[in-house]
């Protein structure tokens, strides 16, 4: 927007009068000056401190946490390792109360791992109890337990780091800081971005077929044919878009540059070494107390 | 079906992104319905059965397979997978980053397997069922991971869940699905498209 229409768009916006309608109701609409406007901000994460850093470390950050988690198998680094990112996301402004809500999926999951361990682990000392494909043994329910708390200690740093985290931005940092290729972090984005238009299109593939009198039937049948319509309706838009980023120059050999900077500040590099130090403390945690099992190690 | 047989082009073009991006979100889309509504099934699954809740891993195997089929290049199956997977992880799922993205980059790699030994040349219903089922095996190796304390009864019975249900869904399903897609017409720019026609 140039200069002079901003300034002409400052002189007139205390109200605009708009004309009266067929009923001569006259409806006044009032326009706020563009710097009061309060628009609600889109929080990037529920805590302050992962809001602050660059998405590309969320991701980089949840990986280096899990990760290690993967080789041990014990109640002292599982839980060990859950308490501390309790505390530390309750420190970084989510208190766990917060937590458990945002991430009661994960609950379920460590349930369903916790029973399908009980009853199904390897046999470790003591037979207690058999029937038919069940088997548990003595060692049965520390083990089930280590692996259900275990799942969480893995999932609900994943998946509070996952909150509110933008693609627009983890794209930039994808290609500026990892040197992604543009071509497929954009083509990606640009497909992700569509995906606010699709849930109009399913909107309207709806009501089209309502307004020709279809889908009254089986409505199982209704939802996988309009998912079908949706499917096809999303790789035409999908081509079509396509065809105007290549008319705009995407794809191009010639070299791009960028209009939003992702770079990493010194915040990043220290949520990188407290994401380290999670999971490492609590392996030697377990070691020190002679706990730590190896993951693949018979039992 | 004689292929009609075209030097195999393995540049990637902006409509063969885009659209294996789009194919990728609405499976995303679909990862998290999956995610959401069988959670209690998978529970149930898990207690009732030795391993038997593998069968239910096939709605979330088939956008490597679905992409790769439809746009025909190297790396479309792990791309359509993690970028699907990346959206499952952005709607706020039960496993984060761990149970959503690397698992799927797991699938993705194993999906695209079933092309690569081809090298990127047979793209019929014989690569494609392959393709579902590598992807099933993809998903077994990281839920061994997780639970390591599954004993080898139950191991093999989730390996063999997993491979079904990728074989059904995201093999033969995924076929038939490209196959109706290419019938619309609206694959006019892919050679998956385009072979249709000839046929």
């Amino acid at each position: 927007m140039s200069d002079s229409v901003q300034i002409a768009m400052r002189h007139n916006e205390r109200a605009i009068e708009v004309s009266e309608d067929a009923n001569g109701i006259a409806d006044t609409v009032t326009v706020s000056p563009q710097d009061t406007r309060v628009e609600p901000v889109k929080l990037a994460s529920p805590s302050w401190f992962v809001a602050r850093i660059n998405p590309v470390s969320r991701i980089i950050g949840a990986l280096l946490l899990c990760i290690p988690m993967f080789f041990s198998l014990d109640l002292v680094s599982s839980s060990s390792a859950l308490v501390i990112e309790f505390i530390l996301l309750w420190i970084g402004g989510v208190a766990p109360w917060t937590v458990c809500r945002k991430t009661w999926p994960v609950w379920i999951a460590a349930l369903g791992s916790f029973i399908s361990v009980f009853l199904y682990a390897r046999v470790s000392g003591e037979i207690v109890w058999s029937a038919g494909w069940i088997v548990i043994s003595e060692g049965s329910f520390p083990l089930a337990l280590a692996t259900a708390i275990r799942v969480a200690a893995i999932a609900v740093p994943g998946v509070i780091l996952a909150l509110g985290l933008d693609p627009t931005d983890l794209a930039d940092g994808l290609v500026e800081i990892l040197h992604f290729s543009p071509r497929f972090v954009y083509g990606g984005l640009a497909g992700l971005r569509m995906f606010t238009l699709l849930q109009d299109d399913w909107r309207a593939l709806g009501l089209s077929q309502r307004s020709r009198g279809l889908g009254d039937g089986n409505a199982i049948m209704r939802a996988l044919s309009q998912a079908f319509g949706l499917l096809v309706l999303s790789i035409r838009r999908a081509t079509k878009l396509a065809t105007a980023m290549e008319a705009r120059g995407f794809g191009s050999d010639a070299p791009r540059s960028q209009a939003r900077v992702s770079s990493l500040h010194a915040i990043d590099w220290i949520f990188y070494a407290i994401c380290l130090a999670i999971p490492f403390a609590a392996l030697a945690l377990a070691v020190a107390t002679g706990n730590w099992h190896f993951a693949f190690q018979g039992a | 079906m004689t292929e009609a047989v075209a030097k195999a082009n393995y540049k990637w073009r902006v409509v063969d992104i885009v659209v294996a991006a789009i194919i990728a979100v609405a499976s995303g889309v679909i990862f998290w319905g999956w995610d959401i509504v069988c959670a209690v099934p998978l529970t149930l699954f898990e207690s009732v059965t030795p391993g038997f809740e593998g069968l239910l891993n096939g709605f979330w195997l088939f956008a490597g397979p679905l992409a790769a089929i439809i746009v025909r290049k190297p790396g479309a199956a792990l791309f359509a997978e993690t970028l699907a997977a990346f959206l499952e992880l952005t709607l706020g799922n039960q496993w984060g980053v761990g149970g959503s993205l690397i698992v799927g980059i797991i699938q993705g790699l194993g999906a695209e397997i079933a092309f690569a030994v081809f090298a990127y040349k047979k793209w019929n219903i014989g690569t494609t069922l392959l393709s579902g089922a590598l992807a099933g095996v993809g998903c077994w190796v990281y839920y061994w991971a997780t639970n390591p304390g599954w004993n080898f009864l139950r191991v093999g019975w989730y390996l063999v869940g997993s491979i079904i249900s990728g074989l059904i869904i995201a093999g033969i399903v995924v076929w038939f699905l490209s196959r109706a897609i290419a019938a619309t017409g609206v694959l006019d720019r892919f050679e998956s498209g385009r072979a249709q026609a000839r046929v």
